[in-house]
């Protein structure tokens, strides 16, 4: 299995839905598709190995793909989906205590900075939001002191989620547990950039906002079209607000809730049946 | 490619990476004899807009005719690279969905000559045909100049295809644009669901891959033999050289002719709205040369225009000229061949001999070109002749070369055995015809029928020889290999014979010797010796005489 479908605990929470150990899931037999993304599920120059099966969230990257001459696609829904079906009370709170903003800044990765005016975005999400304010981080963000002293010093909570691993090492299993009791306790979530979080959190009932600088990827391959491509193809998601009917349609549809697989078909799917 | 070039607007549903010109068996929409049809249809316009990808020739005519042109392209790279090209158009990145979302003012003309099947992107929604149909015309005024493509569904090549569906579509369709239930099947369809959305009055045509268009009711009524149904057999062979066939698509096509169904059968349908057009229009046998076709009470009015490309050897004319409503020579012969009427081939040989030494000999004869209405011949639209001159005799070498070809080829019948299906039946042919045949002259006939051929039929790859094509090669070598081992049989038996025969010989020979041998035994008995000697007595008396004298003695 590529190493890349431990991130963010994924195959662990897959392997949980379809009732096997998921401390050490088992090898599934092909690449999942670790986050949204504008083009066919993965980056511009993702290795694949011959004949290998690609597990994406919706037909839309599955689509991409084909056009990109690639095939063995299977569409299985986000992960992140199971997890709520899993974890449907998981810091669940009354809807009238949600509060806050949980608020997103586009990342970068371990191969990549972003750069951009952190003083402006600051300023700018101070006078959009009403209400408390927590600011994500992604680890590489978050252990730059000189980006998590903006927010802090701003005076906004300021959390990370824990790390997506890397070949097998230091993946938080916990990850997306985190992150959905944060959302469940917020009632909106924001970021500079319509981004996988965004989709998470319109899932889960938070008013979703994209504003701000969009900021800058070091060696960001612009091969899909980038932020202007977002724009053109969904820009009913982009703004400080949004139609939360709209949202949640687009949501469904990115996060493929109507290809979600019950556990039986997903062990035969990702090869998981038992051979004893 | 964030920084999409600023000449090229784009609207949503853009694709990138990715282009539309170089996909495999789909070249964007045009060809000389695309752009011969678009110059008679198109009207002088204001407004042309051009939807999906169109070859830079359908482009050009286009802008000669318009005062703005816009071109939608779903390819961010094409776009641009349009955009670059030339200022005489605007061009617009991004899917007709996308462009039928924004304010346009309406077109006078509308080109979609590709179709309506490359116009989405991957982001686009599944509109089906009829909703495509309606997004193009949201952009075209009430009276627009329309052309319009369909691809056919029930096309011989896809019909003959022998690959299975999962490899018959290319990366272009992401999602499967057949199963759309509204999509026309069939011409009929293809009409009234225009007229369904507004378009009347337009008319059909058969698009054999672009390499022949035929008006839909003039080709349901072409017949084998007749010249529109050798016209679209001849687009439909051209064209499937790129596809692996199950069988050779120019019988079918002759099938389907004869049940008056050619209409139904070509790769696509282009459905007109504009100035009056010709009755058809097909590549001429030269490069760069098109044939407009229209009927008249002497038969069929051949217009060749264009600046003809001919290869070593050969050069093409062109013009117009009459050619009667009459098979051609070659299916004349065919017949004849078929029903192994050797006397027959022998009397139109003779005919055809008679007419070639009574014109111009450069002119290479080519008897599928050449019609025949039982009193005459009358050359058809290839227009070739040799640069170097040539006689009579070596064009007809030439002509009886290419039809033994496409003969043999074609795997018709014909009462000839096989060692004799080579140069022998071509010189003989040739003396049926009335000359001497002579080797130089068969010889001189291969270059012109080889030169003839190179520019004529399409090249053939080997990668998608038809499956029935490649059986018949395989059974045909079963047949040689089942008569060579026959003849090995026979040339077996012939030795045993010989065998015998030598057995019986030296078993003669044995028999002589033992006899000699006897006679020699006797030969040299004493006695023998004696009567040897005795017979050797020349004068017995004189013998007899000294004997009694030594006795006496």
């Amino acid at each position: 299995m590529h190493h890349h479908n431990h991130y963010y605990g994924q195959a662990h929470i897959l392997a949980r839905y379809a009732g096997l150990d998921d401390e050490f899931p088992p090898r599934l037999r092909g690449y999942l598709q670790h986050g949204w993304n504008i083009g066919c599920g993965w980056n511009p120059v993702h290795e694949f190995f011959d004949g290998a099966w690609r597990y994406v969230w919706s037909d839309w990257p599955r689509r991409r793909g084909h056009y990109l001459g690639r095939r063995n696609y299977h569409v299985v829904g986000a992960p992140w989906l199971y997890l709520l079906q899993l974890e449907s009370h998981l810091g669940v709170v009354p809807e009238d205590k949600r509060e806050g903003t949980l608020w997103f800044l586009f990342h970068g990765w371990e191969g990549g900075k972003i750069s951009g005016n952190h003083r402006r975005l600051i300023d700018e999400i101070k006078e959009t939001e009403r209400g408390p304010v927590t600011i994500s981080l992604y680890y590489t963000e978050y252990a730059r002191r000189e980006i998590r002293q903006h927010y802090e010093k701003a005076g906004f909570d300021v959390v990370c989620f824990g790390q997506r691993g890397w070949n097998y090492e230091g993946t938080d299993r916990r990850f997306l547990h985190k992150q959905l009791e944060a959302f469940r306790r917020h009632k909106r979530v924001a970021s500079n950039r319509l981004a996988t979080a965004i989709f998470y959190g319109v899932s889960v009932g938070c008013e979703p906002a994209v504003y701000g600088d969009p900021m800058e990827l070091a060696g960001e391959n612009p091969l899909f079209g980038g932020v202007q491509r977002i724009g053109r193809l969904w820009p009913e998601m982009i703004g400080k607000q949004i139609d939360p009917v709209a949202a949640r349609e687009i949501t469904d549809e990115e996060l493929g809730r109507a290809w979600l697989l019950p556990p039986e078909e997903m062990r035969m799917l990702f090869d998981w049946r038992d051979r004893d | 490619m964030t920084d999409i070039d600023s000449s090229v607007r784009v609207v949503r549903g853009e694709m990138q990476p990715w282009s539309d010109l170089n996909q495999p068996g789909m070249p964007p929409a045009g060809g000389p004899v695309v752009c011969r049809l678009l110059s008679d249809l198109l009207p002088r316009a204001g407004r042309t807009l051009v939807v999906g990808p169109h070859g830079r020739d359908v482009l050009d005519l286009v802008a000669d005719r318009s005062d703005h042109v816009t071109v939608l392209l779903r390819s961010v790279s094409d776009a641009t690279e349009l955009a670059a090209a030339s200022a005489r158009w605007d061009v617009v990145a991004g899917a007709l969905d996308g462009l039928a979302s924004t304010s346009v003012e309406p077109y006078d003309a509308v080109v979609a000559i590709d179709g309506l099947d490359r116009v989405l992107g991957a982001d686009s929604p599944d509109l089906s045909w009829p909703e495509r149909l309606a997004q193009l015309l949201k952009h075209a005024t009430v009276d627009a100049a329309l052309i319009l493509g369909l691809e056919n569904g029930f096309s011989l090549t896809s019909l003959l295809d022998r690959r299975g569906l999962d490899e018959r579509h290319g990366d272009n369709e992401w999602w499967p644009l057949r199963d759309d239930p509204q999509r026309p099947g069939s011409v009929t369809a293809f009409t009234q669901a225009a007229e369904r959305a507004g378009v009347s009055g337009a008319v059909a045509y058969a698009n054999f891959g672009a390499h022949t268009l035929i008006e839909v009711r003039a080709a349901d009524a072409a017949r084998p033999g007749s010249l529109l149904c050798r016209l679209g057999v001849r687009g439909l062979q051209a064209t499937a050289q790129q596809t692996p066939l199950l069988a050779p698509i120019g019988e079918s096509a002759e099938a389907a002719a004869l049940a008056g169904q050619l209409g139904a059968v070509p790769q696509s349908w282009l459905l007109l709205r504009g100035n009056p057009t010709r009755l058809a229009y097909a590549e001429g046998a030269a490069d760069g040369v098109t044939v407009a076709v229209d009927r008249s009470d002497s038969g069929w009015i051949l217009d060749a225009a264009g600046r003809p490309s001919a290869p070593d050897g050969l050069r093409a004319r062109v013009g117009t000229r009459t050619l009667p409503d009459a098979p051609t020579a070659e299916d004349v012969l065919f017949r004849l061949a078929a029903a192994g009427d050797v006397p027959g081939i022998r009397a139109l040989a003779a005919e055809l001999g008679a007419w070639v030494r009574t014109r111009s000999s450069s002119d290479v004869l080519c008897f599928d070109d050449l019609v025949y209405d039982g009193s005459g011949f009358t050359s058809g639209f290839y227009g070739w002749a040799t640069t170097e001159p040539a006689t009579a005799g070596e064009v007809l070498a030439a002509a009886w070369h290419r039809w033994r070809d496409r003969l043999v080829g074609g795997r018709r019948r014909h009462p000839w055995p096989p060692w004799m299906a080579g140069d022998e039946l071509v010189a003989t042919l040739l003396r049926m015809s009335g000359d001497t045949a002579a080797t130089s002259t068969v010889e001189r006939g291969r270059e012109i029928a080889d030169a003839v051929a190179a520019a004529t039929e399409p090249i053939v790859d080997e990668s998608t020889v038809d499956v029935r094509s490649a059986l018949a090669e395989a059974e045909a070598a079963r047949h040689e290999l089942a008569e060579l081992q026959g003849h090995v049989f026979g040339l077996e038996r012939t030795l045993g014979f010989r065998d015998k025969q030598l057995k019986v010989r030296e078993q003669r020979i044995r028999e002589m010797r033992v006899n000699v041998q006897r006679y020699e035994a006797i030969r040299n008995h004493r006695l023998f010796k004696y009567v040897r000697y005795a017979a050797k007595i020349r004068h017995p008396k004189q013998f007899a005489r000294a004997v009694v004298r030594r006795l006496r003695g």
